[in-house]
């Protein structure tokens, strides 16, 4: 899913420090940062849907606030839930947990790979980042304006 | 370039597996088993991710990484009788006051030997 900042999804996510959120203009040519420098996309991972309750993470369509995009909140692979609004389906590998309505909510980047996950940067390339990568650093390339430039 | 490599190294050491600390205890809410929650622990190093498990019947048990955390504890109920904003889902509410996770003031210390901790929560 798509990256829309660093920050939770709080109110009516109009006002996220990323790229990718509720009614975004931003356009390509003006990221401040520079796109090789922010991340555009990753992997999350959702449960499989059963009888008695859907993962609405990543939906795009009849989903709930918070789930169509992921922040750079919290590393790669954390074992910190993702904080979902409504219907959650936790397991070990995709932690969630269900907040209060209308409380901050919001999904990490999540994958199968055991130490970290394929971030699409703005520029097409895609980086392997690893769970234990600088929060700060993370949480800096999720956002449009955070002056940061990656180095590894 | 030594700098460079020297960080390399504790970068290594410090996410390797062997270092987390398996922590558990206990969780209660004026003096009964929190029956179903989570709790995370936010290094004060805010370099570092944090690290969560579940509680259950009062009682949780995780890996962490070793140091000064705060601790914060979330757990919901449905509100019996009303509705979320589209009206067909259940609202949910915080059972839990801010003092323990959004403005929390619980910490825990992380150590050899350091790996349990109750807490013991009231009402808001």
């Amino acid at each position: 899913v798509t990256c829309s900042g660093s920050t939770l999804y709080t109110t009516n996510g109009l006002t996220q420090n990323g790229v990718f959120y509720v009614k975004s203009t931003h356009k390509v040519q003006a990221i401040p940062d520079g796109t090789s420098n922010t991340v555009f996309a990753s992997e999350i991972l959702v449960v499989p849907d059963s009888t008695s309750a859907n993962d609405l993470r990543g939906r795009y369509c009849n989903s709930w606030y918070g789930n169509n995009n992921f922040t750079t909140f919290n590393p790669p692979n954390t074992t910190s839930p993702d904080l979902v609004g409504y219907q959650g389906v936790s397991t070990v590998a995709a932690p969630s947990t269900t907040v209060a309505t209308s409380s901050p909510a919001g999904l990490f980047a999540r994958s199968r790979h055991a130490n970290g996950v394929n971030a699409l940067m703005g520029d097409g390339s895609v980086r392997f980042v690893s769970n234990s990568i600088n929060v700060l650093v993370w949480q800096a390339m999720g956002t449009r304006d955070g002056g940061e430039t990656v180095s590894e | 370039m030594f700098v460079g490599l020297v960080t390399m190294v504790f970068v290594a050491v410090g996410c390797s597996d062997a270092r987390m600390h398996e922590v558990e205890g206990t969780v209660t809410l004026d003096g009964k088993d929190l029956r179903e929650g989570d709790i995370v622990f936010t290094p004060e190093d805010t370099k570092l991710g944090p690290d969560a498990g579940k509680i259950k019947d009062g009682k949780y048990k995780f890996k962490a990484k070793p140091g000064k955390m705060k601790v914060q504890i979330l757990a919901t109920r449905e509100v019996p009788g009303k509705k979320g904003p589209m009206g067909t889902e259940p609202l949910l509410e915080d059972i839990i006051a801010d003092e323990y996770n959004a403005k929390t003031t619980l910490t825990a210390d992380v150590g050899p030997g350091k790996t349990k901790f109750d807490f013991q929560l009231k009402k808001k």
